[in-house]
């Protein structure tokens, strides 16, 4: 099963646990690593200890655990999107295991590389494209390990099921976990320097064609359905931590505008409440989130004069129409001709359409969780 | 503050709160139960609905004075993996939310409507589940499951 890790359970286990969790036995502990494992076999590919965790190293993206099952370190988030299935599959994919012998491990920045935000719908057309080239390169790896074991050329070898085995002779073989497992893949990637939604760190591996796809393209379920649909899943909203207390900002009513006067008298009958004040960041805190609720209402601001240069509501059209164009090239490919098409058109439609300025918002409000520990 | 008796999917429970402070945070801080969400805090998107006396309410402009000794349910009281409801059941097997947010306005919107309305057209739906908000988009998905889970109860 794809096991599930999320960001909003990471305060309660340390992050060597969560390696644990995700299947890894690649985790060094620190114990030195002893020589016969460097000097086994396919060293130049495989070693005990973590290479960096950097965008050029392979072992930053897949681990292949002692058990033959692929740990993948995706630097994106699933924010319900199913990533965690799509990631998955391109990974498995390209990898020839089953779907189910890949773990997707994402939200964490000691386990994965930044691989840019959730927005966008970059999750596949970015960062899978990296995962799918890095799975490949694995792939890759792990057939010339197996050449070398086997004694066979590469292109005499097929992998089925997370096993390299000769075509048209499937005794002789070589398990993925008898090849690494266990061990992180010491193997440079070529790296573009780019970190987020740019990076992009090929090996020397093509990824699969598409029409060679077993796993890609078929609906699997998701397995965070249920627990939201049953109450049992914790958003960020939702994590509390022992003693925490709860936070609201106080925004002033134009931009620019910063706070001068604060008085914290008019917030003292309030149980815990609290004024955050620097600069032009203003807040409270209070025991109970109604207390920070009812604080951000009470709290009598003075706030300095600021007149933003934003244009009338009524001619914000008007500003959006004449403002500087700024172009981004998007690459891609160009198809036919559109000097051409108008002309030969059997009916030309003319309109004018605005898209409405609003925000893009989220649906709960933004939020996050401090927890200060160790001093 | 005040000491207050919820009856909240199933059991009493007594807190200390102000009279005039949402259902919303009595059950989510006092109570810990994270299912009804804060969205827009205006009662305009959903996403704290919950049953009172069997009506879906928005938790989040509610007080506590006004829900007296009315049984409160939530999203984790209307059903569980081993016993759920239809619309649970159904919003699992279509695979319904994206990020999952919203899903207490929907659910329990649509758990009163379908208790109330048997064999709903389409237009019946979309009218009942007006004035709720999904930011994913996952709006046909919703209609179907919403469909699936009415063809369950008959």
């Amino acid at each position: 099963m794809t096991k599930m890790e999320k960001a909003t359970h990471f305060s309660r286990i340390s992050r060597r646990s969560l390696l644990k969790a995700g299947g890894a036995l690649v985790v060094s502990l620190g114990a030195p690593v002893a020589l016969d494992t460097v000097l086994g076999i396919g060293d130049a590919f495989a070693q005990g200890t973590k290479p960096p965790l950097t965008p050029d190293q392979l072992s930053s993206y897949i681990a292949i655990n002692a058990d033959g099952t692929v740990s993948a370190f995706f630097g994106k988030m699933d924010m319900g999107q199913g990533l965690f299935v799509a990631i998955g599959q391109m990974v498995a994919e390209e990898l020839d295991v089953p779907f189910k012998a890949a773990t997707v491990i994402m939200g964490d920045t000691a386990t994965s590389v930044n691989q840019g935000g959730a927005s966008g719908s970059t999750g596949i057309q970015m960062g899978g494209k990296q995962m799918r080239m890095a799975a490949a390169e694995a792939r890759r790896v792990l057939v010339d390990m197996a050449a070398a074991k086997l004694g066979l050329p590469a292109d005499a070898l097929a992998v089925t099921d997370g096993v390299v085995h000769a075509k048209g002779d499937e005794t002789k073989k070589a398990s993925y976990a008898e090849l690494i497992g266990g061990r992180y893949f010491n193997v440079e990637l070529d790296w573009n320097k780019q970190i987020g939604n740019l990076l992009y760190a090929p090996g020397k591996a093509k990824p699969k064609e598409a029409k060679h796809y077993k796993i890609v393209g078929k609906p699997i379920a998701r397995e965070d359905i249920a627990p939201k649909v049953y109450a049992q899943e914790d958003f960020c909203t939702d994590v509390k931590l022992p003693g925490m207390v709860h936070g609201r900002m106080i925004r002033p009513a134009v931009a620019g505008s910063v706070p001068v006067k604060v008085d914290e008298n008019s917030i003292k009958d309030i149980p815990g409440a609290k004024v955050v004040w620097e600069k032009g960041f203003l807040g409270v805190v209070a025991d109970k989130e109604w207390g920070a609720i009812k604080a951000a209402e009470k709290l009598k601001v003075e706030w300095s004069d600021a007149k933003p240069p934003f244009p009338d509501q009524a001619a914000l059209y008007d500003h959006i129409r004449s403002a500087q164009v700024r172009k981004r090239e998007i690459g891609g490919r160009e198809v036919g001709n559109v000097d051409d098409a108008f002309k030969t058109a059997a009916r030309v439609v003319e309109a004018e359409y605005e898209w409405p300025f609003q925000s893009h918002a989220c649906m709960g409000p933004a939020c996050a969780m401090a927890e200060v520990k160790d001093g | 503050m005040a000491r207050i008796n919820l009856d909240v999917n199933g059991k009493v429970q007594t807190i200390d709160a102000d009279a005039d402070m949402p259902l919303l945070y009595a059950l989510r801080n006092d109570l810990g139960l994270n299912n009804p969400h804060f969205g827009c805090g205006l009662a305009q998107c959903g996403a704290c609905t919950v049953h009172v006396d069997g009506q879906p309410v928005r938790s989040c402009v509610t007080p506590l004075s006004a829900v007296g000794s009315s049984k409160v349910i939530t999203l984790a009281g209307l059903g569980t993996p081993e016993k759920p409801h239809p619309i649970q059941k159904a919003y699992v097997e279509e695979q319904v939310p994206q990020c999952g947010y919203c899903i207490n306005g929907w659910i329990m919107t649509a758990a009163a409507f379908l208790n109330q309305t048997k064999k709903p057209t389409d237009a019946q739906i979309k009218e009942a589940l007006t004035g709720l908000k999904c930011r994913c988009g996952t709006h046909m998905g919703i209609l179907r499951a919403v469909k699936r889970a009415a063809a369950m109860m008959g």
